[in-house]
């Protein structure tokens, strides 16, 4: 995603540059030329693309049975925040945590009014709907702080309501997990 | 230069209605989607496919076919105007068949995809 925006981004200014400079380089290209390949071949490139990414992640993001069940969390957004729960607690938290290297099914539901769940590098979105719980898959590849927001206007408070999602080395996850607990209960 | 000439409604009208008929079935599929889904309709099946996913590729083949009577009507108009080849004249006639054909390719490139992704979890 990067990368393309990153290659269109140079071929615009490579266009602009020519037009600027050499003029006569461009005006050897037809209008309809111009017409077909910038607005219809083009964009159709980069629409199949992308259309076809979304498609992929948009399959892998599908909570399907495992063998192996995966562990569970879930997300409860409200006006204007989050907690996070887990299975074997009723302890929550303000961040999100959750191991590296395994799939994780997040909950997420509310009380209030429609919300999203979206952690922008992990791809998931998903609705926070009241009476309804929405099951999304993630998968973090490696340790760190995700940066989460809620994806759907939810009010005045909407651009504030932000979140944390800590990926864990799957033997440190217990531990800090727990000393999250301990601190929430603070 | 104010151009004076009257356009009619139903020349217009053809410029629009390929893409009129991609707007109805996008909001068709979307919604029986959802309600199909909530129905359980994935859960029961019609020989090999689900209940679900025959009835979205069935809309499909009708917002298909719509698509497609719009083309023949856009081209038989143009035709009957004058018009051939890739020339953009006459120039309403014209766009109103390559609308009609984009929106048939958007239906296609939108909505084809019922036909083989996972619709409800």
């Amino acid at each position: 995603m990067f990368w393309g925006s990153a290659a269109l981004f140079v071929l615009v200014g490579a266009l602009y540059a020519l037009a600027w400079f050499r003029p006569a380089a461009l005006a050897r290209v037809s209008v309809g030329q111009w017409l077909v390949g910038g607005g219809l071949v083009m964009p159709s490139i980069v629409l199949v693309g992308l259309v076809g990414a979304a498609f992929v992640l948009g399959e892998r993001l599908i909570p399907r049975p495992l063998e192996d069940p995966p562990l569970r969390v879930y997300a409860q957004a409200y006006q204007w925040d989050w907690r996070f729960g887990y299975d074997d607690d009723e302890a929550t938290t303000s961040e999100l945590h959750i191991p590296v290297g395994q799939p994780v099914d997040v909950v997420v539901t509310t009380e209030d009014v429609i919300h999203s769940f979206w952690v922008p590098r992990l791809a998931g979105k998903i609705d926070a709907i009241p009476g309804h719980e929405n099951v999304l898959r993630i998968e973090a590849d490696r340790p760190g702080a995700y940066r989460g927001v809620c994806a759907e206007f939810c009010g005045n408070g909407h651009t504030t309501m932000r979140f944390t999602l800590i990926a864990h080395a799957p033997e440190d996850y217990a531990a800090a997990l727990a000393e999250a607990r301990a601190e929430a209960s603070r | 230069m104010i151009l004076s000439e009257r356009v009619p409604a139903s020349r217009l009208m053809w410029l629009l209605a390929g893409f009129i008929v991609w707007s109805i079935a996008f909001v068709a599929l979307y919604s029986v989607l959802s309600v199909g889904c909530v129905f359980g309709w994935d859960q029961v099946h019609f020989g090999p496919v689900s209940v679900q996913r025959a009835v979205l590729v069935a809309l499909l083949g009708v917002s298909l076919a719509a698509g497609w009577w719009v083309v023949r009507i856009t081209a038989e108009r143009r035709r009957a105007a004058g018009g051939a080849g890739l020339v953009l004249r006459p120039f309403m006639e014209t766009a109103a068949w390559m609308a009609a054909w984009a929106a048939l390719a958007s239906t296609l490139f939108s909505l084809g995809p019922v036909l083989f992704l996972t619709a409800c979890h």
